[in-house]
């Protein structure tokens, strides 16, 4: 390889995901010399955003998945990295372009991985890290029930593939037998007061085994191989989410929520309980006693006043 | 949602009546009314529903008092609706000097990414259409909100942490 050459792949081997933007690239004025690379790598152009340097193997990963998703639109264009620092964070990016609704971003691993409160969520290899962008023609009001659907996808994919009935804590963490196995954080963008994209990400631990998990997170969180003893395939769990989400999300586009709010209920284990709602501002208990129609957990205090939790960490007491 | 005349009614009839409390509950809308004392305020717990508080019912006052009063403050009800009108206009210039940035859907309001870091903007901070002035959650979806116009931030109207509703006022902007 050339000097130049050498300096661009360079810039690339140190961008988050190998990834550089069409002004990135332009300020190093390279864009003529991006044709030949070794035998390992390939260039990707990735919508408008830029181009990517990508392994000759994840390349064939990614086509083979893109040509057996059994759906219209969702993971009908993937990015699949070995490392990448959040697949939210690169979701984003790819949203400042034009982008396709559907568009996904699976990582093996992401050293940077978010939870709610920018809380970090552990996401070495072995579990399924990936986000997508939907651009739902709907009020903004409404776009968090989109939150819940998402947990409903994930309940009727792992239903669908394994002997296992995880449960919804609200309003979309996933959970094996009382343990958190799921977790799921959106992102929204509008202008003008509509909405641009929807950016969601989903965290599944699927072949972690108990040491990969941090000494004080064990007792609350395991993965679908700690339940099953069973090794499973990521790629098909991904597929079969495509599937799921696509026909909950169409369902919704056309009837709202109703129909995925009464799925909701039925996977929820949080309903019914007496818990502690954990807020911004403090604690509050109560009974739980349903949902709203928006997705906010209804909260019955002891003195009868009801409550509408919409941020809150919830336990049972 | 009750509309204001029918609250304004309800008002009116438990005012006059020997009922003490009222609550009215439908679609996730609750009003409370409570009558001769003070209603405990709940509404720093964000998840509170809309409490109202009905106006105390005057202090045993008596006719002579009134007729005095009356005779004291020489103000002609049509006077008195003219200066209200004219408060009305004044409050509404006011308001209308600065562009309002409103929360477009019910949830948690956030001025920083995270717990701990810098609010995205302050009092004084100049802000473009695109710049995220603060974040909205409900449900784990967290909605940055862009201040859609160019100008200055003059006031932020809610504490952090606080349940804002749909269409309410989060920061003032005096545009350019």
């Amino acid at each position: 390889m050339n000097n130049q050459l050498q300096l661009v792949v360079d810039s690339f081997l140190k961008a988050d995901g190998n990834m550089l933007s069409m002004e990135e690239l332009k300020e190093k004025g390279c864009i003529s010399s991006l044709d030949q690379f070794g035998s390992n790598y390939r260039l990707e152009q990735m919508g408008d955003y830029g181009y990517r340097l990508i392994k000759e193997q994840l390349l064939f990963t990614q086509q083979r998945f893109t040509e057996t998703v059994q759906t219209e639109f969702i993971g009908k264009q993937v990015y699949f990295f070995d490392t990448v620092s959040s697949t939210q964070r690169i979701a984003k990016k790819l949203t400042m372009n034009q982008v396709e609704e559907g568009t996904m971003i699976i990582a093996e691993e992401q050293t940077d991985g978010r939870g709610r409160m920018a809380r970090k969520w552990h996401s070495q290899k072995g579990g399924l890290w990936f986000s997508f962008i939907v651009k739902p023609e709907i009020p903004i009001a409404t776009a968090p029930q989109l939150t819940l659907l998402t947990a409903v996808a994930v309940v009727r994919t792992i239903e669908d593939l394994l002997p296992l009935h995880p449960k919804i804590k609200w309003p979309n963490d996933i959970l094996l037998h009382g343990k958190k196995v799921c977790g799921i954080l959106t992102e929204l963008q509008a202008t003008d007061g509509n909405i641009e994209a929807v950016i969601i990400g989903v965290g599944l631990n699927v072949n972690q085994q108990k040491e990969a998990f941090p000494e004080d997170i064990r007792k609350k969180a395991t993965s679908i191989s700690l339940e099953t003893g069973m090794i499973v395939d990521p790629i098909s769990l991904l597929k079969g989410f495509c599937f799921q989400f696509e026909q909950l999300y169409k369902l919704f586009l056309q009837h709202g929520f109703q129909q995925i709010k009464n799925m909701w209920e039925q996977s929820c284990e949080t309903i019914g309980k007496e818990v502690t709602a954990t807020t911004f501002k403090g604690t509050v208990k109560g009974e739980a006693f349903g949902i709203s129609d928006e997705g906010a957990l209804l909260l019955k205090e002891k003195d009868g006043s009801v409550l509408r939790i919409f941020s809150a960490d919830i336990d049972g007491s | 949602m009750l509309k204001v005349q029918e609250i304004r009614e309800l008002i009116r009839l438990i005012d006059q009546s020997g009922i003490d409390e009222f609550t009215y509950e439908s679609n996730g809308t609750k009003l409370v009314m409570k009558k001769n004392q003070m209603v405990e305020s709940k509404i720093s717990r964000n998840q509170q529903p809309t409490v109202i508080e009905a106006p105390k019912k005057p202090v045993e006052e008596k006719p002579e008092q009134r007729m005095n009063d009356k005779q004291s403050v020489k103000v002609s009800p049509q006077e008195e609706q003219q200066n209200r009108e004219k408060e009305k206009q004044q409050v509404e210039t006011n308001d209308g000097d600065y562009h309002k940035i409103v929360s477009p859907m019910v949830g948690t309001f956030y001025r920083a990414p995270s717990p701990g870091a810098e609010p995205y903007v302050k009092v004084g901070s100049k802000v473009t259409e695109k710049t995220i002035v603060c974040i909205v959650e409900a449900m784990k979806l967290f909605n940055e909100i862009e201040a859609d116009v160019k100008g200055e931030i003059v006031d932020c109207l809610v504490e952090d942490g606080q349940l804002v509703e749909y269409g309410q006022p989060l920061f003032l902007v005096k545009t350019e």
